[in-house]
Order: C-alpha cells, then sequence, then structure tokens
C-alpha cells in the first residue's frame, strides 16, 4: 500500500530573470516498508524532491500525499505539526545540537512532542542501542566522530515514530566504510520499526545497498529500478 | 553590553554627583536651604526692609523638627573700593557662630581667616573679587553701603579670601561681622535675612510650608536661585538624552549579537524548524536567549559600576586638570558620583526592555529562515 504519493511535481526556481525546472512533472508512489535511494547527477532535482515530499518546500504544481494527507494544502503551521509527527529527517550536516548530549538530542524530538518522560528515556536509550551507540549517550556532538554524530541524527528521525525518514546525502561526510555501516543501521531499522527509509546519494557503494533506485535527470524521473 | 551598563550607570552616576557639587555648592556657602526675608526685601534690596516679626519666626523654626539650624544676616548694597579698583557688592554681615552652622564659608578660605576680630574690622572677599580689586590678605579696603537712607563708610581690612564654586559667588559677595554692622549701622537686634538649613532636601517643602509670617517671604532655594533649578531641570533632561543614547547603542549591540548568534545558529535553527519546533517556539527561543543575554550581562554591569560609583563617592575623581573651566559651570573640581535610590533598579528594568525589544527583529528574522536551506548553511 502506497503511504507517500507524489502526482505531476513540478518546482520553478526564478534566478534574475531565468527559470529553472527543478523538477519536471514527478510522479512516483513509496510503500510501507520500502528502502529508496533518490539519484542523479548534482541538479538533477533530488534534494528539490526530498523538500517537497518532507513539507519543506512548496512544488509549483502537482500534489504531494502522505497517507490521506495532500500536504499542499497544509499551511505552514500545520505542515510543522505534520513534519514532527509524521517525518524524520537526516541531514547531510548531522545538525545535532552541540550543547546537548547523544541522548538528550534523541529525547529532544519527544519533548517536543510532548510524550511522558519514561516513555523518551525507554526510547531514546533503545534507539541509540540499536545504532550501536549505547556506551556514547552521555557524550556530547563534538566528543564524537562524524559517522557516530549521524547515527545519533538517524536515532533522533525515529524517536518521534515517523511514518517515514528522509535523508538528503546523509553519507556525503563520511568515508566509505562508515557511510555502509550506517547504510547498514538503517537498512536493519527499516526491516525491526518498519520505518520507510527515503535518501539520496551519488555513492555507488550506497546505492547498492537500496532495495528501490529511482534516478532523476533534469528533474524527471528516468529509471525506477528495485534491487535485490 | 557589561561594558556599555557599567559606562551608562557610571556616566549617570558623574552626572549626578556633579549636579549636587554643583547644587551644594551654592546651597552649603550662601544660599541655604530656605531664606526668610522681609516682603518687599529681595525687590528692593533696602536696608528698612528688615524681618518685622523676627522673634515669632524665630520662635517658629525652633518648634519645626526639619529645622536643622538657622541663622540671621543683614544683607546690603554696597560698593567696595581698594586703591585700585572699585566694585559693586553685596555684603553680608553674619553671626560667626551660628552662620557656620548653615553654611561652609569657613572651608572655603584659601587665604588669611575667618572674620576674626582685629583693630579694623574684618571683611571676607572671593578670590575673584581679590583679583579684580588687586588687594591680598590683611590689605586695607574701603566699603560704603546705605542703611536707613544713611551712607556708611568703613575701612575694613580683607580677613581672608574664599574660593567658591558657586556660580557668582565670588566676585560679588562679601562676608563682615553681624557685630561690626550693628556698631556702623547702630541697628540691632534686626536681620534681613534668616538662612535654614533642613534636615534633608526632602523636607525643604514641609519648613517653607510651616512657617507663618505675613509680612515675609519664605523662599526654597529653587525659588531664591531658579538658575539651579532650571540647571537642575537641564542636568535631568540631558541625562535623560544621554541615557536614551547609551541605551539605543546597547540595543544595536544587543541586535547585533543575536543576529550573529543566528547566523552562526542557521544550520540548528533550520534543523528545528525542519523537524517541527513551531514559530512561536523558535521566536521564544530567541527572545529567550536575548534576555538571558541582557540578565546576564546587565547585573554585571551593575554590581561593576556600583562598585566604581562606590569607590569613587570615597574618592572623588579630581578634575583639577580642567577645574576652572568646570567652576565657570559653578561645579567644583573634585567629583562624587553618585546614584539616587532606585537608580540601579530602574536600569536594571530598562536593560531588561531593552533586551527584550531588541530581541523582536532577531527573532522575526530567524522566522524568516527557509528551513530547507538553513540545514545546508555552510
Amino acid at each position: 500500500m502506497s503511504i507517500i504519493k507524489t502526482q505531476g511535481l513540478t518546482k520553478i526556481y526564478k534566478e534574475h530573470t531565468v527559470e529553472v525546472r527543478a523538477l519536471n512533472g514527478v510522479t512516483m508512489d513509496i510503500a510501507e516498508g520500502e528502502f529508496t535511494a533518490i539519484v542523479g547527477p548534482s541538479g538533477s532535482g533530488k534534494t528539490t524532491l526530498l523538500n517537497i515530499i518532507g513539507g519543506l518546500d512548496k512544488p509549483s504544481g502537482g500534489q504531494v500525499s502522505i497517507g490521506d494527507v495532500d500536504i499542499t494544502d497544509l499551511n505552514d503551521n500545520q505542515l510543522i505539526d505534520f513534519r514532527l509527527n509524521n517525518i524524520g529527517f537526516v541531514f547531510q550536516a548531522y545538525n545535532l545540537i552541540p550543547v546537548l548530549t547523544a541522548r538528550e538530542n534523541v529525547e529532544f524530538i519527544m519533548l517536543m512532542q510532548k510524550r511522558p518522560k519514561a516513555e523518551m528515556d525507554e526510547r531514546a536509550e533503545s534507539l541509540l542501542k540499536a545504532v550501536g551507540l549505547e556506551d556514547q549517550m552521555h557524550k556530547r556532538p563534538r566528543e564524537m566522530s562524524g559517522g557516530q554524530q549521524q547515527r545519533v541524527a538517524v536515532a533522533r528521525a525515529l524517536a518521534s515514530k515517523p511514518k517515514f525518514v528522509l535523508a538528503d546525502e546523509p553519507t556525503a561526510n563520511l568515508d566509505s566504510k562508515t557511510a555502509i555501516n550506517l547504510l547498514d543501521i538503517m537498512a536493519t531499522l527499516n526491516k525491526e520499526e518498519g520505518t520507510i527509509f527515503i535518501f539520496s546519494t551519488h555513492d555507488q557503494k550506497v546505492i547498492d545497498r537500496a532495495r528501490r533506485v529511482v534516478t532523476l535527470e533534469d528533474g524527471k524521473i528516468v529509471s525506477d529500478v528495485l534491487q535485490n | 553590553m557589561v561594558v556599555g551598563i557599567a559606562a551608562g550607570i557610571l556616566f549617570l552616576g558623574l552626572a549626578y554627583g556633579i549636579n549636587n557639587k554643583r547644587m551644594e555648592a551654592s546651597i552649603n556657602s550662601y544660599l541655604s536651604h530656605v531664606q526668610i526675608h522681609h516682603k518687599e526685601f529681595r525687590q528692593r534690596m533696602e536696608s528698612k526692609y528688615t524681618i518685622d516679626d523676627l522673634q515669632s519666626v524665630e520662635q517658629q523654626l525652633k518648634a519645626i523638627p526639619e529645622v536643622k539650624a538657622y541663622s540671621k544676616r543683614y544683607v546690603v548694597n554696597g560698593l567696595i573700593n581698594s586703591p585700585r579698583s572699585g566694585q559693586g557688592i553685596i555684603i553680608k554681615a553674619i553671626n560667626t557662630g551660628t552662620d557656620s552652622l548653615v553654611s561652609n564659608l569657613k572651608d572655603l578660605i584659601i587665604q588669611g581667616s575667618f572674620l576674626e576680630k582685629k583693630r579694623y574690622p574684618p571683611i571676607l572677599i572671593g578670590e575673584h573679587l581679590a583679583n579684580r580689586l588687586q588687594v591680598g590678605v590683611d590689605k586695607k579696603v574701603t566699603v560704603l553701603y546705605r542703611s536707613n537712607d544713611e551712607e556708611v563708610a568703613n575701612r575694613f581690612k580683607v580677613a581672608g579670601i574664599y574660593r567658591s564654586s558657586a556660580l557668582g559667588m565670588e566676585g560679588s559677595i562679601a562676608f563682615m561681622r553681624l557685630e561690626d554692622f550693628e556698631s556702623q549701622t547702630g541697628m540691632s537686634g534686626e536681620a534681613h535675612e534668616i538662612a535654614i538649613i533642613a534636615n534633608s532636601l526632602e523636607t525643604v517643602s514641609n519648613i517653607t510650608e510651616a512657617i507663618e509670617a505675613e509680612s515675609s517671604a519664605v523662599e526654597s532655594w529653587t525659588d531664591l536661585a531658579p538658575e539651579l533649578k532650571l540647571m537642575d531641570v537641564m542636568m535631568d533632561k540631558m541625562i535623560f538624552i544621554i541615557m536614551g543614547i547609551i541605551l539605543l547603542a546597547l540595543s544595536f549591540g544587543i541586535v547585533n549579537t543575536m543576529l550573529m548568534v543566528i547566523l552562526e545558529r542557521t544550520r540548528e535553527l533550520g534543523m528545528l524548524m525542519s523537524v517541527g519546533m513551531n514559530k512561536m517556539k523558535i521566536f521564544l527561543l530567541v527572545l529567550f536567549e536575548t534576555v538571558m543575554l541582557s540578565a546576564i550581562g546587565g547585573p554585571i554591569g551593575m554590581v561593576l559600576s556600583s562598585l566604581m560609583i562606590g569607590y569613587l563617592q570615597e574618592t572623588g575623581i579630581d578634575l583639577s586638570s580642567v577645574g576652572e573651566g568646570l567652576k565657570t559651570f559653578g561645579i567644583g573640581s573634585t567629583i562624587y558620583p553618585k546614584l539616587l535610590e532606585g537608580d540601579l533598579l530602574r536600569i536594571g528594568l530598562m536593560v531588561v526592555a531593552i533586551g527584550i525589544l531588541s530581541a523582536i527583529y532577531p527573532a522575526i528574522k530567524a522566522l524568516k529562515l527557509n528551513p530547507a536551506e538553513a540545514v545546508r548553511a555552510v
């Protein structure tokens, strides 16, 4: 069953007097439990597509439905609320809060959701354990390696129990070994938690680990392949 | 921020100190807090206008608890002449015993002594007048004045020369002994002026209201020297304007700091917005941080400035290098900074208010961030 549906998505940016078509009629469905890579060269529209699916940007045309909700119809405040409860984000530069520990960074999202303290403690602990950081819980971001920080970011993205996690180039700042390790963790969580993962990447080794690979070029889907 | 607040408060203390010094210089030397004259006296300055109901007034003064001390004086216009020059002056004949309770004239003497009885009647003149007459201590001068329609001319010996920062005093007021005046004029047990010192500036109005004397004018220092009051008001306005400028600069400082904070933390704010922190919370976050900045910087600045003012209140700031210029404005060369009660609290509240107001622009700026771009900010 499809959770995310995009229908004829277009996005046009205006740079001075020139119009740049970042997305040009993207229609795709993403079903429950998918582990999908969006790939393509720079400027192909990967980030724009993820931004629009994540409700961070509005399309110039077309629709995005998540579950029963057409998020293109939501106003800013509704979108903020929708993002908090339905979407997890992993950013290329980790974007952890530097003054908080790993555990506090994970709990922070649940705090915004006003979850009970006991639940926050338990979930933060289990997620950090799942990403292999049970012994790093009390460290601050600057005391951790890039790979460890990104694993905290993955745990944080999952903390809110989102319908799906969007990861824009999550491995771009990591070496190959760490990148593959992170992907393996994400794949395991995808299986165990049943959360959809959609990530953009350039890295072929990372692409190889995805079960579905959607390739964009000039804002259009040029291939959509299921892998073993 | 800390330096700004400390400098602002120190400036305020200094301004109050200067103002205070200027007022004190006049009040303590010749003006006192309250003066009583015959109703016509100040208009005409004629010797016949002595205080009518002197005994009753004195009895009343003794009964008013706010009166710290009072002293009777004769006051006449006159002419002082030295072999070199002459000058119109106001002559105040004072009781050397009681006048010390209402005036610090004794302390202002820089040469000679305080009206000690000698062969010639002693006179005390200001440094400015001494220079103009080209006389020094122990030199003789002739003083001419009218008393009850009679010309009185006497030779005096300059017993002392005083220096005062009170506006105009040095050049125009000379002091003689009350008993000399009475013996020269034949007047006795009368007075043109009663100078009164109150327990504090705040109780001056109680005294002026309490005295009942129909044919006398009871005036406070603000009525007697409206120019002092005017300068007081002007100083207040100046302080208000300069404090405004300092607070404005402080506000720019806070806005600048917070804009830098937002610039440095664009990615963090972008992340918070992306993951679902609502706009009100982002706004409050920036507001809170700014208020915290003020709440930490403000008290440190206040403590620093209080310490500095506390220290300088004891030692004073010696501005003798520019003392002559200050004297022109009726200010002594050593300034003792002073803060009024509640000033620190007022400034504290103003700093917090400025902090909150200054937070609004950076907070709005933060709200305008595009989360999708902000998370990728370098």
